[in-house]
């Protein structure tokens, strides 16, 4: 336990050590070879893939993706960055509307990223670490891996059902899950070594793994339960975020002392998202973790959007000492000259269900001068006319 | 940070052992077909019908009853498909128009109907048409269902009053499948089919007919016709007759 204790705060020192903001590394390693275009081999495989190749075309009409040029571009830029210009080429990125913390690769070359991961990423060097984690589970073919595993597991499984019982059978199914356990750390050390061999700091990928931990702490507190994090169980499918942190720690040191972290081109892509993804997160009801994220996203650098991401957050948990905090946070932004509507739209409900009618139908209607268009205009005029 | 298809693999591999543990299920689900009430087949006759792609999925049952999809089964019943359903407009007075492959903003209109209508069928099949989670309020209700008249833009760009959605998914037994399926029984591979009609300035259905044991092997010629014979099998006002 001490020996545990004493790793985390070795990965934490790590993680909060000064970031350089270096060009150039200077020990940059090579990238592995890479094969090139790749066609599906066996039978399976052609299966696999034809199968996703109509998954995608689903995919790519959802109603859920984020279709704007310039984030759809940077992800594939952060790949490439990532893991080399010839290997990026091979895949499809979709960014997804969705609150999970969470990225996905398919067989064919299909790869999801959620909203809920952007918002959590705190630079492009983290981005980078997820997106050739996920690059890798394509490159090694984890998902043909799985499935032939599966299969053969659930054959033996049925056989050994027969033979001497259900239960005994199921148990053979169980090494499924330590077997996907080590294809996702396969593909993290994989990611560890493009992270060495791209112009990013490779700190980075130990860093969204202790922060997740912590973001766990936070929630697990708020919620009266275990904190989770720091072993790995039977059925995970992943490693341990605590085990993660330590190995990739580990697996990154040597390159550890420069490389870029890409804060403010992160910052500026994200910007404009930011507030909608927040509002997304704020849907789960998880306030500890929600509050976390948002200091994250902050640190010591408040600017005017972190202070209306602060009345959203705390007008919509709504105890009444929550509604003195939202008002101060709104006005502040406000004061620090923020543009956004929501500041005013976000003030004037929360000076209504304060009581303060006349002030809160006031912010009202300068938010609908400023948003004439809103869809919930209707209804604001509405409260404005009852006030 | 996930593999995709872990989890859905997973549970129906589970699923699979565990069946093994159960008796074999009855064969209980028989072909059934359903008619907006107040539609009349002569109001269609002549009219163009928009043919949205279809779907078709075809693959191999594991041993233990995972499955395992098959890329060329799956292109050839794709292009076997298409081919019989050229056949078979000869028997109806309807023009079959394919679904042009669209982009931006059309592509997710027309997918959004793909979508909703796989849904309304799927709670036709279940909720209506089927035993096991039937609704006792749709077990003799009227077949009054509808994807809403917005399905109207649908109209308005292909300049068709109706559309047809066809579906098939089959799951062949492998060996092993078999052998283990006569040692402890089992549920039978799965051979699905439905077909429907739709209204696309109302957005009612005015037919669906569906199968969950439909014959025809899709991997060849001959099957192929059976199963759309069996597919459109009392289509409105069509000449098809169902191959047995």
């Amino acid at each position: 336990m001490r020996s545990l204790l004493a790793t985390a705060g070795a990965v934490v020192a790590l993680a909060c050590a000064p970031a350089v903001q270096a060009g150039d590394k200077a020990n940059r390693a090579e990238y592995p070879v890479f094969t090139g275009a790749y066609e599906p081999e066996d039978v399976d495989e052609r299966g696999l893939w034809e199968s996703f190749d109509e998954v995608e075309r689903k995919v790519a009409t959802s109603k859920d993706l984020i279709r704007d040029e310039g984030i759809n571009q940077y992800m594939k830029d952060v790949l490439c960055r990532s893991v080399g210009d010839d290997r990026c080429n091979a895949t499809r990125i979709y960014v997804v509307r969705n609150n999970a913390f969470n990225a996905s690769m398919a067989p064919n070359g299909m790869m999801m990223v959620n909203s809920g991961l952007l918002l959590r990423m705190r630079n492009e060097a983290e981005l980078a670490s997820v997106l050739g984690h996920e690059f890798s589970h394509f490159e090694q073919r984890h998902s043909l891996q799985l499935f032939k595993r599966l299969r053969s597991g659930s054959d033996i499984a049925s056989i050994v059902s027969v033979v001497v019982g259900v239960p005994l059978g199921a148990f053979f199914l169980l090494d499924v899950f330590s077997f996907n356990r080590d294809m996702e750390k396969e593909a993290d050390v994989a990611s560890a070594d493009y992270l060495a061999a791209s112009p990013y700091a490779s700190r980075a990928a130990a860093d969204i793994w202790v922060r997740l931990i912590d973001e766990d702490d936070a929630r697990a507190e708020e919620r009266n339960r275990r904190k989770r994090g720091r072993s790995t169980g039977w059925f995970a499918s992943h490693p341990a975020p605590l085990a993660r942190s330590e190995y990739l720690a580990r697996a990154t040191a040597d390159h550890a002392d420069d490389g870029d972290y890409g804060f403010e081109r992160y910052g500026e892509t994200m910007d404009p998202y930011l507030l909608t993804f927040f509002e997304d997160q704020l849907q789960r009801n998880d306030f500890a973790a929600s509050k976390f994220i948002l200091d994250q996203m902050g640190g010591d650098q408040w600017r005017p959007i972190h202070y209306v991401m602060q009345g959203e957050l705390y007008r919509k948990r709504g105890l009444p000492r929550d509604l003195v905090t939202a008002e101060e946070a709104y006005r502040t932004a406000i004061e620090a000259g923020s543009t956004r509507p929501e500041a005013w739209r976000g003030l004037g409900l929360t000076l209504m269900r304060a009581r303060n009618r006349e002030q809160g139908a006031e912010a009202l209607a300068t938010y609908l001068e400023l948003a004439p268009d809103a869809p919930d205009a209707p209804m604001m005029q509405m409260m404005i006319k009852g006030s | 940070m996930t593999i995709l298809r872990l989890r859905a693999a997973f549970v129906a591999a589970f699923g699979a052992v565990l069946a093994f543990g159960m008796a074999a299920q009855p064969a209980f689900a028989q072909e059934k077909s359903g008619v907006r009430p107040g539609f009349e087949e002569t109001s269609i006759a002549g009219e163009k019908i928009l043919l949205f792609r279809p779907s078709v999925k075809v693959g191999e049952k594991s041993m233990a009853g995972m499955f395992e999809p098959r890329a060329e089964w799956t292109e050839e019943a794709r292009k076997l498909m298409d081919a019989e359903l050229v056949n078979a407009q000869s028997r109806m007075s309807n023009e079959l128009v394919q679904m042009p492959e669209l982009y931006g903003e059309q592509a997710e209109l027309v997918a959004e109907y793909e979508a909703l209508f796989n849904s309304v069928a799927n709670s036709i099949m279940v909720h209506q048409f089927f035993v096991g989670n039937r609704l006792p309020t749709r077990k003799r209700g009227a077949f009054d269902w509808t994807l809403g008249d917005e399905i109207a833009r649908l109209a308005e760009v292909s300049d068709a009053k109706y559309g047809l959605f066809i579906y098939t998914e089959d799951h062949y037994a492998s060996a092993g499948n078999k052998i283990m399926r006569m040692l402890v029984g089992g549920v039978p591979p799965v051979h699905i089919g439905y077909a429907g009609l739709v209204d696309l300035r109302t957005g009612n259905v005015l037919w669906l007919n569906a199968d969950p044991q439909m014959g025809g092997d899709v991997r060849e010629a001959e099957g192929m016709q059976k199963r759309v014979s069996q597919l459109l099998a009392d289509f409105p006002g069509s000449t098809i007759t169902k191959e047995k």
